[in-house]
């Protein structure tokens, strides 16, 4: 080891001595910055890796569309079941429809689904608490659980549909004639936007609704368990021609995700700043060690240490206490994160109110995930904004004149 | 061993400027040591002789004239290569011994030679204790400075002083602080090292018995040594 971090070394332990007070504010400093910034990055990575899992189960993996109609379906789901990565695809439709019932009308989002193919991709059926899946037909439909609530709506209701189709005929002076419809069940999948307004029907249905004829507007396709499917969506294009894409159901909830993302980023920065603040304390505190250790600065410079390694053995300790801050941060944040069903069940006993913070967020925990990438980014910028704070006292030590540094009392 | 001079001097002037007033301490010195050579120098006190070992030691940049070490010119040389050579060519010693408190007596006498960068690691441990038990702390080493008397802790800094073996060492009023028996000794251990190791010695005293041991006695007056 170069003398001038061992005596940076010395400086931060000295041997045989109780932990300095210098050492230990400055690392506590760096270690709550570090520790809140990896529990904060942590959950909001578990938000968004918790929504992407409910989005590729709600909805499958990817999916495969051209814009308007994809007319020969059974021939493209061949071609995609032939890929040893695809486990399942399934036909769907998609469109708007007016859905009424006791005079109170909504719009809901509608979609057509195989009854035989549809719980390959999408467990369809675990998502039903009332009514039965068995029961749906192509006189029938499944309405969300926000549905249901908002128009207290019970399986077995009738509701009246009516479809973009119908007006057009209405335009033609053709009467008007709403679908009679039955509820045959209610679902819940823990998907906000999904459990707001849905309601699903059966493929043929949808076709007769809008005027399909035989095609359908998507293909939902299932990817086999660990392929990741930004890669998977790149490689399946290969087989098709466009107008033909590929395409991951992430990009459809893009918007959602970047919110989060967002809110990622600002929390960073903001936390950013218990690091900042922390550092100004190691730059006072090491301008204070420089002070009172100007005698011992002249001495290394007569014993031939040049300004430059004397101003590392300054800046070694900004560094050190970044390094070993974080290390404290990364292991405490870590440790909470563990704890952390405990602690929020102790939070929400104190404060009351955990069946609505749950719903709210549709997660039963706290999620969290933690990555690699985000870890480093934190652990490099609290050690180079820790380095930076000793920077100014090094340069002073760096600029002291060996004689009169020597001569200071 | 080369015949150049351990130090060469000449013509050397420096004064200090504070506010308006001008102040000069050196007035066109002359001096040199032979290598191994002992020479000593007195003067009132404020007449110099710390800013002279400052300037001829390289802490201070003399206005005029210059310094030779072993014949290597040090207005030549930047910065760093000054500290270079400084660690190989000289040792100091101060009046007040000036230990780093946070490291222990071993450590602080392995210091000045980590500082040169001079052999290996285990080698310089085995040369710091040998080095140790010459100045009668080899079983001192594992100590803090703070445990130590003022006697001891100068012991420490000439053995600190001579591990790198430089050619030069510069003693300034090294028993300043020592009761007269403490200097005594303090001034043989440091005399019989500096004669032993032929190494040249330039010690700086208000006390006349150590100045008669050197092989050549010189007084700072005025700026200038007396003839
Ligand atoms: N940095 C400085 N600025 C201004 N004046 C200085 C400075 N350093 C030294 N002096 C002056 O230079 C003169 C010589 O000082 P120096 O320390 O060399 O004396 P000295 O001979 O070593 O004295 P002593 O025997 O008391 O140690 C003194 O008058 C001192 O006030
Ligand atoms: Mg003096």
């Amino acid at each position: 080891m170069p003398w001038y971090a061992y005596i940076a070394l010395r400086h931060l332990f000295p041997k045989g001595k109780r932990l300095p007070f210098f050492t230990f504010m400055s690392v506590t400093g760096v270690a709550l910055g570090a520790m809140l910034l990896v529990i904060v990055i942590s959950v909001f990575n578990g938000f968004g890796h918790e929504l992407r899992k409910v989005i590729a189960e709600t909805s499958g993996d990817l999916k495969l569309h051209n814009g308007r109609i994809v007319e020969d379906y059974e021939k493209e789901i061949a071609t995609l079941l032939a890929d040893p990565r695809v486990e399942a695809a399934a036909p769907a439709a998609f469109g708007f429809v007016m859905l009424q019932s006791r005079r109170s009308p909504i719009f809901p989002p509608v979609q057509g689904i195989d009854l035989n193919e549809e719980e390959k991709v999408v467990p369809i059926r675990k998502y039903i608490y009332d009514g039965s899946l068995d029961d749906l037909d192509d006189d029938s439909v499944l309405i969300s659980s926000g549905i249901a609530n908002t128009l207290r709506i019970r399986v077995g209701d009738e509701v009246d549909i009516y479809t973009p189709l119908m007006i057009e005929k209405l335009k033609q002076d053709e009467i008007l004639l709403p679908r009679q419809m039955r509820v045959a069940g209610v679902f819940e999948t823990g998907f906000n936007k999904i459990d707001e307004s849905l309601v699903l029907t059966s493929l043929r249905t949808m076709q007769d609704l809008y005027g399909l004829g035989e095609g359908v507007h998507a293909i939902k396709i299932k990817l086999a368990p660990g392929i990741d499917a930004d890669q998977a969506a790149i490689d399946l294009q290969d087989g098709f021609d466009p107008p033909l894409r590929v395409s991951s159901w992430i990009d459809s909830n893009a918007d959602f995700l970047a919110i989060i993302e967002f809110e990622k980023r600002m929390m960073f920065f903001l936390l950013l700043f218990i690091v900042i603040v922390g550092s100004f304390s190691i730059a006072t505190s090491l301008l204070t060690a420089v002070v009172r250790k100007t005698r011992e600065i002249g001495l290394f410079a007569a014993m031939g240490a040049s300004s430059s390694q004397i101003a590392a053995c300054f800046c070694l300790q900004g560094f050190a206490v970044g390094v070993v801050g974080t290390a404290i941060g990364f292991v405490i944040g870590f440790w909470i994160l563990s704890m952390r069903d405990g602690i929020t069940d102790a939070l929400f006993w104190i404060i009351g109110g955990k069946e609505q913070s749950m719903e709210f967020y549709f997660f039963s925990r706290l999620p969290v995930h933690i990555e690699t990438t985000d870890l480093i980014v934190i652990a490099v910028f609290a050690v180079v904004i820790a380095t930076l704070a000793g920077l100014v006292p090094a340069m002073k030590a760096g600029r002291l004149r060996p004689a009169e540094a020597l001569r200071n009392e | 061993m080369s015949d150049e001079p351990a130090i060469e001097v000449a013509r050397l002037a420096k004064s200090y400027r504070t506010g308006a007033v001008q102040l000069p301490v050196l007035q066109g010195v002359d001096f040199q040591v032979a290598p191994g050579e002992f020479v000593s120098i007195q003067g009132e006190s404020g007449c110099g002789k710390t800013t002279f070992l400052n300037v001829i030691g390289g802490l201070e940049t003399p206005d005029s004239g210059y310094v030779k070490w072993n014949g290597v010119g040090l207005d030549g040389l930047n910065r760093n290569a000054l500290a270079r050579e400084r660690a190989r060519f000289i040792g100091i010693v101060f009046q007040s011994y000036y230990l780093v408190p946070e490291i222990d007596v071993l450590q602080n006498v392995l210091m000045a030679m980590r500082i040169a960068q001079q052999s290996s690691a285990k080698d310089s441990v085995a040369a710091a204790k040998t080095m140790l038990e010459r100045v009668g702390l080899g079983d001192r080493g594992g100590q803090m400075p703070a445990t130590l008397s003022g006697g001891e802790r100068q012991r420490v800094a000439i053995a600190r002083a001579l591990l790198t073996r430089p050619r030069l060492i510069l003693a300034d009023e090294p028993t300043g602080n020592l009761d007269e028996r403490t200097g005594n000794a303090i001034m043989d251990l440091l005399e019989s090292l500096c004669r032993e190791t032929q190494t040249a010695l330039v010690l700086v005293t208000h006390n006349a018995e150590h100045a008669a041991r050197a092989d050549r006695q010189l007084t700072l007056t005025k700026g200038c040594f007396d003839a």
